[in-house]
C-alpha cells in the first residue's frame, strides 16, 4: 500500500510536457509581443528611427494589435477575436515558418487548434454540424499540409521522427478526448465524425515504428500502445505518466524516512 | 531579465508548471494554457521590472490563474447546476477530474486522496509532492511562514495517509 503511494508520487512527478508542446509554448509567450525595453530594436514598417513620433506611433500599434492577438489566441468559432487568430496570427506564422521542419510543426500545431476548438465547442454543447464541417475541412487541410512538409524532410532527419510522433500523440490523444465527449454529450454526431477524421489522420502520419519498419522489415512492426492498468489505452507515450522525463535522472533524490515517505525532507 | 536567461529558467521550471497546473485543474490542455499565460505574465514582468524569487513568483501566478480559472468554471458550472438541478463545485472532488490525463493508476489514488483534503492541507501538498518546493517557497507562494508550511505539510501527511488507507481498502 505504502509503495502504491509513492510510486503514485513518483508517476505524478514525472509527468511533463513533450518536446514539441514545450517549444510550441516557449514560442508562443515570446510571440505574444509584450514590449520589452531589453528586446532588440526592430524597425518592422521601415520608418526611420529619428521620427520620434513615428516610431512611437509603430510601438503603439504593435502592443495594442499585439494584446488583440494574444487575446484571440485562445478563442473558437463564433467568438468575436477569432477571425483575428485565422485570418490574422495564423497567416503571420505561416510567413514565418520557411524550413520544412517548422512548416511541418506549425502545421501540426494549427491542426491541432481546430481540434481543440471543437472539443472546446463540445463541452459548451456548441459543436453544430456546421462549425464542426468548418473545423473539420480546416483541421485537414493543416494535416495535409503537414504532410507535405515532412515529406520534404530527410527521412533521416533526427526532427522529423519527433515531429511526427509528437503529432501522432496529439491526434491519438484527441481521439481519445473526443470519444469520451462522445459517450456522454447531446452533440455526439459532430463529434464522432471529427473523431473518425483524426483516427484516420493519426494512421496516415508516419512513426518512428514506421520509420525502422522501411530500415529493417523483420523489426516488430508498431509500437504498442501502452495499457496504463486501468482499462484505458493510450496512444501517446510522450504522455505516458511512466516514461522518465529527461532531466529525471538529474534529480536528487530524497533519503527514505522510517515510514517510507520521500517527501518530508528539509522540513 | 534577458530573453536568453528567461529562456533557461523557462527550461527548469516548464515541466514542473504545467505538472502542478495539471493536478489543480485535470485538464491537459487547460493546464498547458494556464502555464503559458504565466510565463507570458512572467516574461513581461522579468523584461520590465525583473523577478527577484523567480520559482515563486512563477508559483504564485499559477496559483492565481487556476483560482480565476475555478472561479469562472465555477460561475459556468452554477448556471448548469440552475438548469440540471445538481451543486456546482468550487473546485471538483472526485477522481473523475483526472479521468482523460494519462496518469497511472497509483497516481489517480494519490490525487484522489489529495483532492479530499481540507484546502489548508491540499494547497501545501499539492505543492510539495508534484513541484518539491521546499517549506520556505511554499510559504512565499501561499504568504504564510516556513514553520506554519512545515506544520502543515506533517498534518496533511498523517490525513492524507488516513484518506488514502481508507481509499485503498473500499
Amino acid at each position: 500500500m505504502q509503495n502504491n503511494f509513492e510510486k503514485g508520487i513518483e508517476d505524478i512527478r514525472k509527468t511533463g510536457l513533450s518536446k514539441i508542446e514545450k517549444s510550441m509554448m516557449l514560442e508562443n509567450v515570446f510571440a505574444a509581443n509584450i514590449p520589452s525595453p531589453y528586446a532588440p530594436a526592430r524597425n518592422i514598417f521601415g520608418m526611420p528611427k529619428t521620427f520620434a513620433s513615428v516610431l512611437a506611433s509603430v510601438l503603439a500599434l504593435v502592443t495594442v494589435s499585439g494584446s488583440v492577438a494574444y487575446a484571440a489566441e485562445g478563442s473558437v468559432p463564433g467568438d468575436l477575436l477569432y477571425p483575428v487568430k485565422t485570418h490574422v496570427t495564423e497567416p503571420i506564422r505561416d510567413a514565418l515558418a520557411f524550413t520544412p521542419a517548422e512548416k511541418a510543426s506549425w502545421d501540426a500545431q494549427k491542426a491541432s487548434r481546430r481540434l481543440a476548438e471543437a472539443e472546446t465547442l463540445a463541452n459548451r454543447g456548441a459543436l453544430s454540424p456546421t462549425n464542426e464541417q468548418d473545423l473539420r475541412r480546416h483541421f485537414d487541410e493543416s494535416a495535409a499540409a503537414f504532410d507535405h512538409a515532412i515529406g520534404s524532410m530527410a527521412t533521416t532527419d533526427p526532427a522529423r521522427a519527433q515531429i511526427s510522433d509528437s503529432f501522432a500523440n496529439i491526434l491519438g490523444d484527441q481521439e481519445n478526448r473526443f470519444a469520451a465527449i462522445g459517450r456522454r454529450a447531446s452533440t455526439s454526431m459532430p463529434v464522432r465524425a471529427l473523431g473518425e477524421d483524426v483516427a484516420r489522420v493519426f494512421k496516415e502520419v508516419p512513426r518512428q515504428g514506421e520509420k525502422q519498419d522501411m530500415e529493417n522489415p523483420e523489426a516488430s512492426s508498431s509500437m504498442p500502445a501502452p495499457n496504463h492498468g486501468d482499462g484505458s489505452i493510450g496512444r501517446f507515450p510522450e504522455h505516458d505518466a511512466t516514461s522518465a522525463r529527461p532531466d529525471e535522472q538529474a534529480r536528487e533524490e530524497p533519503p527514505e524516512n522510517e515510514a517510507g515517505w520521500q517527501f518530508d525532507r528539509n522540513d | 531579465m534577458m530573453k536568453k536567461e528567461f529562456t533557461a529558467l523557462y527550461e527548469r521550471e516548464s515541466d514542473a508548471l504545467f505538472r502542478y497546473c495539471l493536478v489543480r485543474v485535470g485538464d491537459r490542455e487547460k493546464a498547458i494554457d494556464i502555464a503559458q499565460d504565466v510565463f507570458v505574465k512572467a516574461w513581461q514582468e522579468a523584461a520590465t521590472e525583473g523577478i527577484g524569487h523567480p520559482r515563486a513568483y512563477l508559483f504564485t501566478l499559477a496559483k492565481n490563474a487556476i483560482i480565476d480559472w475555478y472561479r469562472r468554471k465555477k460561475a459556468v458550472s452554477l448556471d448548469a447546476a440552475l438548469e440540471n438541478d445538481e451543486t456546482g463545485a468550487a473546485e471538483p472532488s472526485d477522481e473523475k477530474t483526472h479521468a482523460d490525463i494519462p496518469f497511472s493508476t497509483e497516481a489517480k489514488r494519490v490525487l484522489a486522496a489529495v483532492k479530499k483534503l481540507e484546502p489548508t492541507y491540499r494547497d501545501v501538498l499539492e505543492l510539495r509532492f508534484t513541484e518539491d518546493l521546499s517549506p520556505a517557497e511554499i510559504a512565499e507562494i501561499i504568504g504564510e511562514t516556513a514553520n506554519v508550511v512545515s506544520v502543515r505539510i506533517n498534518r496533511g501527511i498523517e490525513k492524507l495517509k488516513e484518506i488514502f488507507h481508507t481509499n485503498h481498502a473500499e
